[in-house]
C-alpha cells in the first residue's frame, strides 16, 4: 500500500514539473510586469473614473481620459486630461518618463490658461487626491529596483509569482513593495507597499482584469491607504490598446489644448 | 446628646467594628481616586455650550496642537548629522500606534515656484550632501509660510519633530498621554544626539502630564506637611500623646470617609479637589480640640472618664454642630454652581465638614474611652495671651468710633481695589518650574506654543474652494498673526496663496488667494489628501484656522476672541459661512474664567446664608450686618494683596475664598454670643461686657485661627504658583479675621448693639453661645 502511494506521488509531481512553466528569474518577472500595461498607461486609450472614500466615508469622483505612447520600452508618454468634477474639467497633466532622469511632468490648468512644469520630488505625493501616488504609476520603484522569488503562492484561483521588491532609489516613499503577478498574464494582482518605517502603507488590489485585442488590463482595481484610512477606487471603462498615437500628441502645445 | 454618647459607650466594641469595616471599605474605595491635572477636566462637562462645536471640530482635524515635540536646537538644524538625526527620529516614530502622524522637515512637503517651473513634493526627498544643497534646502524652508514656526525656526537653530497623537491629546487620557512621551523618549534613548544638538521633549501632552505629577506630588507632600504642621500646634497644646492622636483619629476617619465617598462619584482629584483634604483636616481638627479639651477640664474636676466624657460632649455637641452647620453650609453653597470641578468641591468639602462633627460625637468619646486620658493641666488658655487681649481693649475703648470709622473706610477702600481686580486664568505660566516648563517656553520662542485658538469654519459643501470665502479667511487670519501673543497662524487660504505663488513663478505678489473657484479646486486637487486633510473636509465645506500662541493668561485670550470675532463678523457678513471660535485656548480658559466667576458667586452666596443663619439665631439684624463689616475686611486685606503683587485672580487663587469661609464666622458666632449671654446673665455695663467676652473667645479663636492658617500655610510648598498664592492669602484671610473679630466685632458691638433693650435672661436660655 505505501509502495503504491509513493509511486502515486511521484507520477504527481512529474505531471505538476511538466505543467509548470519554465523556472523564471526576479528580473525576468519584473521585465515581464514592465512590458505589461496594466493601466493602459503605456500605448493605450483609455476612459476612467475613480471613487475616492475618505475615513469618514465621504466620497467623490474624478473621471479622465489618458492617451500614452510606448516610445524607449519600458518608457512611455502619457497625457491625462480631466473631465469631472467640474472644478478640474479641462486640466490636464503630461507625463514623459525619462530613463536616468526625472520625468518630465507638466500641468495644464485651464483657468491660469498655460502649463507649468512640475519638478521636485512629488513622487510621494497622492496623483490628484487619489491614493495612487506618482510613483505608483510611473513604475520607476519597478524598473530601478532589486527584485527577490519568494515562494509561489495563489491568490484566488490564480497562481502567482510572489516578489519582493526593494527600490534603489532614495526618493521613493516605499522601503519595499511585495507582488503577487498573475502567471499567465504577469499583470500584479496585488500589490502591497511598505513605507520607510517599514509600515504596511498601501496595498492595491485587482478586482477584475479584462483582455483587449490581446492585451490585459486591470479594469477594476482598488487602493487602500491603511494609515489614512483612505481607499480609491479605480475604474477604466474603456480601453483600447494603441501604438499608432502620434509623438505630436504628447506636446506642452497638445497639453494646452482644450 | 447624653444618651446617644451612653448608648455609643455601652456598644463600644461593636461601634469600633462598624468603625473598622467603614474605614476599610472607604480605603478600598479610595484607592480608586484618580489625581489627573487636565484642562479637559475643567471644560468637558454636558452643559457647557461651547464642548458641541469643540467636539465636532475635534472629531474632523483633530487637536491642532496636541503632538508630542520633540523640540531639536542646534547651531544649525539643517547640518546634514542633525538632519539624519532628524530623519532617524521620525522614522522610529513613525511606525508607533500612539502616533497617527510623524511631521518633520524630512517628511515635509512643499512647493515653490522657480522661473517657470513649480518645484513640489517632499522638502528633502534625499538629504542634501553639498553645502549648496543645504542653502537651498534652508531657503526653501524658512521662506514657506507653512514650515515657517511650525516645523522650522526662522534662524535655522530649532526645529520640531511633531508627533500627532492617534487620540486627539485634547481628548486623550493622562495614561494615552504619558504612553506617547514614553514612546518618544524611548526613540530618544535609541538615537543618542549628535555633539552640539538638544533636544527636549515638550507639546501639550508634557504639559499635561508634567502638571499631573506635580499635583501627585503636592498631595504627597502637602497633606503631611499639613499634618505635622497641626501635630505641632497640637503639641504646644495639649503635650501628650494622646492630646495629638485623638483630635488627628477624629478628623482622619472623617477625610478618609470623605475619600471614599468622593471616589465613588468617579470624579477626578484636579487641582481644586486637591485642596480637599488639607481643608478637611484643618476645619475638622478644630472641634475634638475643644471637645478634648473640654474633656480634660472635667477630668480635672474630678469626674470619671465615662462622665466627663458625656458632660464634655453634652456641653459643645450644639455648638460643634452649628458651627459645622454654617461651614458645611458655605461650601454647600459652591453645590449650585454649574461646573461640576466648582459644584463637587462644595458638595464633598460640606459632607466632610458634616462628617467631622459625626466623627467628633462618635470616634472621638470612644477612643476617649479606650485610651488612658492624657497628663492634667493640658488645656486651657494662657495667661500671657489673656492679658494681651485685655490690655488690647483697655487701650481701643476709648477710641470704639474711630476704629469704626477706619473699619469702614478700609473696607470702602479695600473693596474699590478688589472691584478692579482682573480675572486672568492662566496655563502655562501655572505649570510647575523645570525643564519642561524651560522646554515649553522655548517651544513659544522659537516655533509655536502649546495653547491653541481655532477659527472654525463651517459652510456648504465646496464653500472652502470658493475665492471669497478664502479672501475672508485670509484677512482673519493676517489679522490674528499681528497679535503679539500669536506666533503662528494657519489656514486654508495660506496653503492656496502657497500654490497660487509658485505656480506665478514664485511671485511674492502673488501670495494671494486667486480669483476663480476652479482655480482654487484645481490648486487643491494637487495637494496630497494627507496633506490637504489638515486644512479642510473632504468636501471642502469646513476649514480653520489655526493659531498657536504664547500663554499670557485668559484675559488676552477674552480681549482676542472679541477681536477675532469681530474681524469674522466683517469679513464673513453675507458669505453663508458659519464661524466659531474654538480650540483648547477659547474653550478652556472660557471654563477656567466660568469658574472663577462661580467661585466668587459661592462665596457671594456663602456668605449671604450664613448672614442669614446669623439673623435667624441671634434674632438680630444688627449682629448680622456687624459680622457683614468684620468678614468682609479680611477678604477685602486678600484683595488688597492680590492687587499689590499683581496676582490674578484663577481658579487656584479664587480658592481662598472658599477654603476661608468656614472660618471666617465663626469667631463672629462665638463673640456675639458670648455678649448675649454675658447681658442675659444681667451684666449691664457695655465695656465690661465686651472686654469679656474678648477674653473667653480671644485665646481659643487665636489657636483655631492659627491652626487654619498653619493648615493652609502648607500650600505654600506646592510646586503650582497658585496654590502657593491660594497658602498666602487663606494666611492673610483667616489671621486677619481674628483681628477683625478683635478689633472691628468689639467696636462694632460696643458702637451699636442695643444695649439698653437686651434680651431677658429667659429668652437667652434658648439663644446659642
Amino acid at each position: 500500500m505505501r509502495r503504491v502511494a509513493f509511486s502515486l506521488a511521484l507520477v504527481f509531481s512529474a505531471a505538476a514539473q511538466a505543467d509548470a512553466p519554465p523556472a523564471m528569474s526576479a528580473q525576468q518577472v519584473i521585465d515581464k510586469v514592465l512590458e505589461s500595461d496594466p493601466w493602459g498607461l503605456s500605448g493605450a486609450e483609455v476612459t476612467a473614473h475613480a471613487v475616492l472614500k475618505d475615513k469618514r466615508g465621504a466620497t467623490s469622483e474624478l473621471a479622465f481620459s489618458a492617451r500614452s505612447k510606448r516610445y524607449d520600452p519600458p518608457l512611455s508618454k502619457s497625457l491625462v486630461r480631466f473631465s469631472a468634477p467640474a472644478d478640474l474639467a479641462g486640466a490636464g497633466f503630461l507625463q514623459v518618463q525619462k530613463r536616468g532622469d526625472d520625468d518630465d511632468r507638466y500641468l495644464f490648468m485651464p483657468d491660469l490658461k498655460k502649463s507649468r512644469r512640475i519638478s521636485g520630488n512629488l513622487r510621494a505625493s497622492a496623483f490628484m487626491g487619489t491614493d495612487f501616488s506618482f510613483a505608483d504609476l510611473d513604475r520607476r520603484d519597478l524598473r530601478e529596483a532589486e527584485a527577490t522569488l519568494l515562494a509561489d503562492e495563489n491568490v484566488g484561483k490564480f497562481p502567482c509569482f510572489h516578489l519582493e521588491v526593494r527600490p534603489k532609489r532614495g526618493d521613493s516613499q516605499y522601503s519595499r513593495a511585495e507582488l503577487w503577478v498573475r502567471k499567465d498574464s504577469f499583470l500584479p494582482l496585488k500589490w502591497t507597499m511598505y513605507d520607510k518605517a517599514k509600515v504596511l502603507l498601501k496595498t492595491l488590489t485587482a478586482d477584475e482584469v479584462r483582455r483587449v485585442n490581446g492585451h490585459w488590463f486591470i479594469t477594476k482595481s482598488h487602493m487602500v491607504n491603511h494609515l489614512e484610512n483612505h481607499r480609491t477606487d479605480m475604474f477604466l471603462e474603456q480601453v483600447k490598446p494603441r501604438d499608432d498615437i502620434p509623438d505630436d500628441d504628447f506636446t506642452v502645445r497638445m497639453l494646452e489644448k482644450i | 446628646m447624653s444618651r446617644v454618647v451612653r448608648l455609643l459607650l455601652g456598644h463600644r466594641v461593636w461601634v469600633a467594628l462598624l468603625l473598622v469595616a467603614s474605614l476599610a471599605a472607604s480605603v478600598r474605595s479610595a484607592l480608586r481616586l484618580d489625581v489627573r491635572f487636565q484642562f479637559r477636566d475643567f471644560y468637558d462637562y454636558p452643559k457647557n455650550p461651547d464642548m458641541e462645536v469643540f467636539n465636532r471640530y475635534s472629531a474632523e482635524f483633530g487637536d491642532p496642537a496636541g503632538f508630542v515635540v520633540l523640540l531639536v536646537e542646534a547651531e544649525d538644524v539643517f547640518h546634514r548629522d542633525v538632519l539624519e538625526y532628524i530623519q532617524a527620529l521620525t522614522h522610529e516614530l513613525e511606525p508607533e500606534k500612539v502616533f497617527s502622524h510623524v511631521r518633520s522637515l524630512t517628511n515635509a512637503n512643499i512647493i515653490y515656484g522657480k522661473e517657470d517651473e513649480v518645484v513640489s513634493g517632499a522638502l528633502l526627498p534625499v538629504l542634501p550632501r553639498t553645502p549648496e544643497e543645504t542653502e537651498q534646502v534652508r531657503r526653501v524652508a524658512t521662506r514657506s509660510s507653512l514650515l515657517v514656526r511650525r516645523l522650522v525656526a526662522a534662524d535655522s537653530r530649532a526645529t520640531a519633530v511633531l508627533a500627532e497623537m492617534r487620540t486627539p491629546a485634547a481628548l486623550a487620557s493622562i495614561g494615552e498621554q504619558r504612553e506617547a512621551i514614553a514612546t518618544a523618549r524611548r526613540a530618544l534613548a535609541r538615537h543618542p544626539a549628535p555633539a552640539g544638538v538638544h533636544v527636549r521633549v515638550t507639546g501639550g501632552p508634557v504639559a499635561e502630564v508634567e502638571s499631573t505629577d506635580s499635583l501627585v506630588h503636592d498631595m504627597i507632600v502637602l497633606l503631611p506637611v499639613a499634618l505635622l504642621l497641626i501635630l505641632g500646634a497640637l503639641w504646644i497644646t495639649f503635650r501628650s500623646l494622646q492630646g495629638i492622636v485623638l483630635p488627628l483619629a477624629a478628623v482622619g476617619v472623617a477625610t478618609l470617609w470623605t475619600a471614599g465617598l468622593f471616589a465613588l462619584l468617579r470624579h477626578p482629584v484636579d487641582i481644586v479637589g486637591s485642596t480637599m483634604p488639607v481643608t478637611l483636616l484643618v476645619y475638622g481638627v478644630v472641634d475634638p480640640i475643644f471637645v478634648l479639651s473640654r474633656f480634660l477640664q472635667k477630668i480635672e474636676a474630678g469626674r470619671t472618664r465615662d462622665d466627663a466624657i458625656v458632660e464634655a460632649q453634652s456641653e459643645l455637641a450644639l455648638p460643634c454642630f452649628l458651627t459645622s452647620l454654617t461651614t458645611a453650609l458655605g461650601f454647600l453653597s459652591f453645590g449650585t454652581a454649574t461646573l461640576p470641578t466648582v459644584a463637587l468641591y462644595g458638595c464633598t468639602v460640606a459632607i466632610g465638614v458634616s462628617l467631622s462633627w459625626v466623627t467628633t460625637v462618635t470616634v472621638l468619646p470612644l477612643l476617649l474611652s479606650v485610651l488612658p486620658p492624657p497628663a492634667s493641666g493640658a488645656a486651657g488658655g494662657s495667661p500671657r495671651i489673656d492679658r494681651a487681649i485685655a490690655g488690647a481693649w483697655a487701650r481701643m475703648r476709648p477710641r470704639v468710633r474711630p476704629l469704626v470709622a477706619a473699619a469702614c473706610a478700609a473696607l470702602a477702600l479695600g473693596a474699590a481695589l478688589g472691584w478692579k481686580q482682573h480675572i486672568s486664568s492662566i496655563y502655562v505660566g501655572n505649570l510647575p518650574k523645570g525643564e519642561s516648563l524651560d522646554a515649553i517656553h522655548v517651544l513659544e520662542q522659537k516655533l509655536s506654543g502649546v495653547v491653541r485658538t481655532v477659527v472654525y469654519f463651517e459652510g456648504e459643501p465646496g464653500a472652502m474652494k470658493r475665492p471669497e470665502v478664502l479672501r475672508a479667511i485670509a484677512a482673519i487670519d493676517a489679522f490674528a498673526e499681528t497679535q503679539p501673543m500669536v506666533n503662528t497662524s494657519v489656514s486654508l487660504a495660506d496653503l492656496v496663496a502657497e500654490e497660487n505663488q509658485a505656480f506665478h513663478g514664485g511671485d511674492p505678489a502673488e501670495h494671494r488667494v486667486p480669483p476663480t473657484t476652479a482655480l482654487v479646486a484645481q490648486y487643491l486637487a494637487l495637494l496630497d489628501p494627507s496633506d490637504l486633510s489638515d486644512f479642510v473636509d473632504a468636501a471642502y465645506a469646513k476649514s480653520h484656522i489655526r493659531i498657536l500662541s504664547e500663554d499670557p493668561g485668559s484675559e488676552a485670550f477674552r480681549k482676542l476672541r472679541q477681536q477675532l470675532q469681530a474681524k469674522c463678523d466683517q469679513h464673513l457678513k453675507g458669505l453663508g459661512i458659519r464661524v466659531a471660535l474654538t480650540g483648547t485656548a477659547m474653550v478652556g480658559y472660557g471654563a477656567l474664567d466660568q469658574i472663577v466667576v462661580e467661585l466668587l458667586e459661592g462665596f457671594v452666596l456663602a456668605f449671604a446664608i450664613i448672614v442669614l443663619f446669623e439673623l435667624i439665631m441671634f434674632r438680630s439684624l444688627r449682629i448680622a450686618l456687624i459680622s457683614v463689616v468684620s468678614n468682609l475686611l479680611p477678604v477685602v486685606a486678600s484683595f488688597v494683596y492680590l492687587r499689590l503683587f499683581h496676582i490674578s485672580l484663577r481658579m487656584d487663587t479664587a480658592l481662598f475664598l472658599s477654603v476661608s469661609i468656614g472660618g471666617l464666622f465663626n469667631t463672629t458666632i462665638h463673640f456675639a454670643a458670648r455678649v448675649r449671654q454675658r447681658v442675659a446673665e444681667g451684666a449691664r455695663d457695655p465695656d465690661e461686657i465686651i472686654g469679656h467676652a474678648m477674653r473667653a473667645i480671644g485665646p481659643p479663636a487665636l489657636f483655631t485661627a492659627v491652626i487654619l492658617s498653619l493648615g493652609f500655610a502648607s500650600f505654600m510648598l506646592s510646586g503650582f504658583s497658585g496654590l502657593r498664592a491660594l497658602g498666602t492669602l487663606s494666611m492673610i484671610t483667616l489671621l486677619s479675621g481674628f483681628f477683625s473679630d478683635m478689633i472691628v466685632t468689639a467696636a462694632l458691638l460696643r458702637v451699636f448693639y442695643r444695649w439698653e433693650s437686651a434680651p431677658p435672661a429667659a429668652a437667652q436660655k434658648r439663644s446659642v453661645e
